[in-house]
């Protein structure tokens, strides 16, 4: 039987690309024949799935710090609002991790501004920056051939035990000095979409800072000080969590 | 409607913070969009009363056996399951790379219409509950031949043997953005195959300049084009209320049921 291959397919990956990545509508050249009125509805269309998206993941990432800045009359959402946001809107590849960086960038200088912030509020916008970047960051990123991290996971050491820090924001509680103290986190976007936080010891943050893409498993054993086999026991259940993408 | 005597069943969303609440005063099934929660209150609930579900599953993409597996594991801990409703869409690209936070419309080729009866006789045939195919509204064209929506619906849901869930509100939106009468569009539907109808609130969207399908109480004009659906579709049995959003507050969702209710009447 003579193979046909998915013509259509291919098209419709060109529509989709049309309307997730701004810069695709205004090549000269476009992948997809459109005609110009339907090209303008196009973009309208992608700038209502764009703002209505970081709409809605800056609400859920930045939930905490949004809850305090809101007693000064700071509300995240409104950076949708912003010239800034419409410029955002002009270049956007809509879930990529670029974009998710910016926006998240945006919501950190906005609410870091709030007046008499307690010590420990630097620390929960940079945690609730990491869990925006996994909301935000549809795109699991290319094929691997070696171990790479997830695309938009990160591992960050905390100068407070975030963990209860956050435990206790959630609940209203005060939070005293006695949380000081290191702490290092995982937030990674799962295989199912799922938003993980955990807390890991310093092995686990050692073989996930060795992984860059570019090295094996037996490079990142000698880089991580360990051996292969303990590297890729590490790895698999690193996979699980998306915190790594093995080939 | 099927007949004076039949009773059209009324869907609410699945809000965890108020199911309860609908359930036991005016709703008579629960409708989860999405994969239902792991929750106890959930576990509980799927005890007590009938339950829909519209999974994050596309009938025009990739479908995954990780999806079967976990719908057919999703269905096990309902006691009373109705239907399963699958989006004619196609959100995200082969690859993966790009996810469109909504459902977007395939193109209606041959190509696809294999695709979606492919997916659907799949599910149809491991899945213990109906699998049902429902209409989504695109707000743009590209120059490529395709045949039109409804035709491409009928002849997926004729070929699968299967029902429709109709969208109204996509029906009615669709019908705003192409011009159209919405009665005359809807009237295009294989509409002796719709079981269940879905209504939502609409609202004006600054960047689209038109409306879209919004957290708000159910629009009257969605209400009455589901009331002239429902008058000319003899196999339906559910009317059902998309929130949109998990935010939507209890007041509008109880109107909305309301409303529903006396339209039904």
């Amino acid at each position: 039987m003579k193979y046909s291959p998915p013509i259509d397919r291919d098209r419709l990956d060109a529509v989709l690309r049309f309307v997730a990545d701004a810069r695709a509508r205004t090549r000269q050249a476009a992948e997809i024949e459109i005609a110009a009125e339907e090209a303008t509805r196009a973009g309208r269309y992608a700038r209502y799935l764009a703002r209505g998206f970081y709409l809605t993941t800056l609400e859920q990432g930045f939930r905490l710090s949004n809850g305090l800045a809101a007693r000064v009359g700071r509300d995240v959402t409104q950076i949708t609002d912003s010239a800034l946001f419409e410029n955002f809107l002009q270049d956007c590849f809509l879930g990529s991790l670029d974009a998710a960086r910016r926006v998240g960038d945006f919501a950190v200088s906005y609410l870091g501004e709030i007046p008499n912030a307690p010590a420990w509020f630097r620390d929960l916008l940079i945690y609730e920056r990491a869990t925006f970047l996994q909301l935000a960051t549809t795109d699991p990123g290319p094929k691997t051939y070696v171990p790479r991290r997830g695309n938009s996971a990160v591992c960050i050491q905390f100068g407070w035990q975030m963990a209860e820090l956050v435990r206790r924001v959630k609940e209203g509680a005060s939070v005293a000095d006695q949380l000081k103290g290191d702490s290092t986190l995982f937030f990674a976007r799962s295989p199912e979409s799922k938003l993980v936080v955990a807390e890991v010891d310093a092995a686990t943050a050692a073989i996930f800072r060795a992984v860059n893409g570019l090295r094996n498993t037996q490079k990142i054993a000698e880089a991580a000080d360990t051996t292969p086999e303990v590297t890729n026991a590490y790895l698999d259940a690193m996979a699980k969590i998306g915190a790594v993408v093995l080939p | 409607m099927a007949s004076s005597e039949t009773k059209i069943l009324i869907g609410a969303p699945y809000l965890p913070h108020m199911a309860d609440a609908l359930v036991s005063t005016v709703a008579d099934f629960i409708e989860v969009n999405g994969w239902p929660d792991a929750s106890p209150a959930f576990a509980s609930l799927a005890q007590k009363c009938p339950v829909a579900i519209n999974p994050p599953i596309e009938a025009a993409s990739e479908l995954t056996e990780q999806d079967c597996r976990r719908l057919a594991a999703a269905l096990e801990q309902i006691a009373q399951p109705l239907w399963v409703s699958l989006p004619v869409s196609c959100s995200q690209t082969a690859d993966g790379r790009i996810r469109l936070p909504q459902r977007f419309a395939p193109l209606y080729t041959p190509e696809f219409l294999k695709v979606v009866i492919e997916n659907t006789c799949k599910l149809r045939t491991t899945l213990p509950s109906p699998v049902q195919l429902e209409n989504v509204a695109s707000f743009f064209s590209i120059d490529y031949p395709q045949i039109s929506a409804p035709e491409f619906l009928r002849s997926a849901a004729e070929q699968c043997q299967c029902n429709m869930t109709m969208n109204v509100s996509a029906v009615w939106l669709q019908a705003q953005y192409a011009g159209k009468n919405p009665q005359e569009y809807a009237a295009e539907f294989a509409l002796d195959r719709v079981t269940t109808l879905r209504v939502s609130g609409i609202a004006e969207d600054r960047d689209l300049q038109a409306s879209v399908a919004a957290p708000a109480r159910v629009d009257d004009s969605v209400l009455s084009l589901a009331a002239w659906i429902a008058h000319h579709s003899p196999a339906l049995r559910a009317i059902s209320y998309d929130a949109v959003t998990q935010n939507t507050s209890r007041e509008t969702v109880l109107q909305s049921l309301q409303a529903i209710r006396e339209a039904v009447a």
